[in-house]
């Protein structure tokens, strides 16, 4: 402030002055006041600004002026003016990162930012043409922090500069707007933290409610996890196809809450059909064409249609399974393919609270559907190993009953070939024996000669009896050579010799008589047949062969001669006694 | 002369000649048998005139004997155990040249009653034929082996 005047005047216009600047500070605290009480409601940094500006250049009667607020990291800001050409302004704002490059930074200048307010003529600004050329005075100042502001004033109404008292009161101003500014800025500050609170709340919530859904999303698998680990201990010991379809059914019904079910499986290889039903349902009971019907239905129906081994397909239209006599209100079934020749169904009616089913229960049946294919695959496997061990056994008994065969036929053979053996030694035996005579075959021709003989001769009119008939006889009364030499002497007795006639021509006792037995009638008739039956005839004549004697007595007592003797010893004893013979 | 000789042997030991022989000498026994078995009587008084049989055997011995020959000559001539068959031909031969034998030393002035009762006393001549039907008896049973039914018989089940 410049104090012009002569000392006389000193005093008189003393008090004036004194007056004038009691009324200038009073309309300058009245300002100060004024911008304070208007500022204090104010928290937006555009609105403090041109409040701030208003309240600066009309107390001071400036018709241009310029204020902002810069945030020196960024190189942003806020801008406003009064009694500017928007030119000017939109360079100015423009120039706002160049600004506080050069203002509010080390690098920029050579004073250190501090908290008070520097205040910058208009020579000061020649250089850089920050600022348009109607600003005279620039006042820069910086706040807490990142922050920092400027007032660029042009000149005044009376074209006077700014003196002390002016520019005492501009830096109260600032001091009020910087106090103001912090305020606002801290309460931007508090409210952006809060916003930003209750972004982080907001984020947190989100999480949560992610996390809780995960928990869900992990309770879920977990009790998917559970079932199927429950259904397969439940199915893993079961070998058998029937209480595996039943089992199955029951643990899929009761992890979903479903009190009506169907499941049939088609083995095409083997030829069998296999189901199970559970509910208020009669079990269906499908031959092999009319579960492979159904089959085709069902594939026909699936929204995915594939045979690949493995596959699970949700079937859409359900309502030809009532065609089979699945009495069951279906509202979930599948198709399930475990190799090309063994496909199945799988039907649930309504679950317990009669909703529909949830992605996640679909998904569980789905997977349960495959656990549950993997079992049937074993069961049948083993059903087929059993089949072949069946069959193995089968076939080891037929082949121990061969080897029994086989053994018994060795064994046969075996007596066979000692049996053929035993024949060759007798045939050759018999060979040799052909070649030999045997005492064997001899007395058979004998013993069959005689049976033939003997028969033959029985039957045979011309039969001769076995022994001679002399020999059964009777004895003949006999006389010794002595005896008949003397009766012959006598002519009492007549001698008859009774061999035959080549016999009798060879030797005879004188005066016999030959009467061979072969001629007896004819010889007897000749020759004997004059004697007295009383009369002695002594008979003789016999060999080792034949007793002719003995014969010719018989025959002559057969003709009444009662005293027929023969004699003894015959013709030997006769010669020996020395009687004649002829 | 070895070779004349070999060939002498051969054919006198050949197996066709011992099948002529063997037929021969079964027909002869077979025809021998038909009267004696159709005369019974006459034959028993032939061998009685023999005076060799005891008189309670000769009955019996004229039925057995044509029998016995006529198995013989028929096994013979068949060849069925032929070589038992000519033994026992060969056997009723020795026992008729014994007998015939005896006869002659004996002087009995008897037929030989071979094949007929009605023939002429028997001589040195019969005696002789039966030595030669003995000697065929001998070859038939040295060489015999042609046409045997029992043997051929037995071959094959042996070559089987």
């Amino acid at each position: 402030m410049t104090e012009t005047g002569s000392e006389r005047q000193h005093d008189r216009d003393q008090a004036l002055r004194t007056r004038e600047d009691l009324d200038r500070k009073i309309f300058y605290l009245r300002t100060l006041l004024d911008t304070s009480t208007e500022l204090a409601g104010i928290v937006q940094p555009q609105k403090m600004l041109d409040t701030f500006l208003l309240m600066t250049m009309g107390p001071l009667g400036i018709t241009t002026g310029l204020a902002g607020l810069v945030n020196v990291r960024l190189g942003s800001g806020h801008i406003t003016s009064r009694g500017l050409e928007p030119a000017d302004l939109e360079t100015v704002r423009v120039n706002i990162p160049a600004i506080g490059l050069r203002y509010f930074t080390e690098a920029g200048t050579a004073e250190n930012l501090t908290s008070r307010t520097r205040t910058i003529a208009r020579e000061g600004l020649g250089v850089t043409r920050l600022f348009p050329s109607p600003v005279q005075t620039l006042f820069l100042w910086d706040l807490s922090g990142e922050y920092a502001g400027f007032l660029a004033l042009g000149e005044k109404l009376t074209n006077r500069p700014l003196d002390d008292g002016d520019e005492e009161l501009l830096l109260n101003l600032i001091q009020i707007l910087k106090g103001a500014m912090n305020h606002a800025l801290s309460v931007l500050n508090i409210q952006q933290l809060n916003a930003e609170l209750l972004k982080k709340n907001q984020e947190l919530e989100e999480a949560m409610g992610e996390l809780n859904a995960s928990r869900e999303e992990l309770d879920r698998r977990v009790f998917h996890l559970k079932t199927l680990s429950d259904l397969s201990s439940e199915l893993s010991p079961l070998l058998d196809m029937d209480r595996l379809l039943r089992t199955f059914l029951m643990i899929s019904m009761g992890a979903l809450g479903v009190g009506q079910g169907f499941v049939i499986v088609q083995d095409r290889k083997a030829r069998k059909v296999r189901s199970s039903a559970v509910g208020p349902v009669h079990e269906p009971v499908l031959d092999g064409h009319g579960c492979e019907q159904l089959i085709y239905q069902a594939f026909d129906a699936c929204e995915i249609k594939s045979l690949a081994p493995g596959t699970v397909s949700r079937m859409g239209e359900l309502s030809f399974l009532r065609q089979h006599g699945i009495e069951i209100d279906v509202e979930l079934a599948f198709f399930f393919v475990i190799d090309a020749s063994f496909m199945g169904v799988f039907a649930l009616g309504p679950n317990i609270l009669a909703s529909l089913y949830s992605r996640e229960e679909v998904e569980l049946i789905v997977t349960q559907i495959s656990s549950f294919m993997v079992y049937l695959q074993n069961a049948r496997a083993f059903e087929t190993i059993g089949a072949l061990n069946e069959d193995l056994t089968r076939r080891n008994e037929e082949l121990r009953q061969t080897i029994a065969d086989l053994t018994e036929a060795r064994h046969r053979i075996t007596l066979l070939e000692r049996a053929r053996a035993h024949l060759r030694s007798l045939v050759q035996q018999e060979v040799e024996r052909v070649g030999r005579p045997g005492l064997l075959d001899c007395a058979l021709i004998l013993l069959l000669a005689t049976a033939i003989g003997v028969l033959f001769n029985l039957a045979a009119p011309q039969g001769i009896p076995l022994v001679p008939e002399t020999l059964l006889r009777q004895r003949s009364a006999t006389v010794n050579p002595q005896s008949a030499m003397r009766l012959a002497e006598e002519g009492v007795a007549v001698l008859v010799d009774a061999r035959p006639k080549e016999l009798y021509d060879q030797k005879h006792i004188r005066g016999a008589v030959n009467i061979p037995i072969s001629l007896f009638d004819i010889m007897y008739m000749m020759k004997l047949s004059q004697v007295d039956s009383e009369s002695p005839i002594v008979v003789y004549g016999r060999h080792v062969s034949r007793r002719y004697d003995e014969e010719l007595a018989f025959r002559l007592k057969q003709r009444d001669h009662e005293n027929v003797r023969i004699l003894e010893g015959g013709l030997q004893a006769w010669e020996a006694e020395g009687y004649p013979v002829q | 002369m070895t070779t004349s000789g070999d060939r002498a042997v051969r054919i006198f030991g050949h197996r066709y000649l011992a099948l002529v022989l063997r037929i021969y000498l079964g027909s002869i026994f077979i025809y021998a048998s038909m009267y004696k078995i159709s005369y019974p009587l006459e034959f028993a008084e032939n061998i009685a005139s023999y005076q060799i049989v005891p008189y309670w055997a000769v009955n019996l011995m004229a039925i057995v004997m044509p029998w016995t020959e006529l198995i013989c000559g028929i096994l013979l001539v068949v060849g069925l155990r032929s070589k038992s068959a000519v033994c026992m031909i060969g056997g009723m031969l020795v026992l008729f040249i014994v007998a015939i034998s005896l006869a002659l030393v004996r002087n009995i002035p008897i037929g030989c009653g071979c094949f007929h009762s009605m023939e002429e006393p028997m001589t040195w001549t019969t005696l002789l034929r039966d030595f030669v039907w003995l000697a065929m008896a001998v070859h038939v049973y040295t060489f015999d082996s042609a046409l045997q039914l029992e043997r051929r018989f037995l071959i094959q089940i042996k070559d089987e």
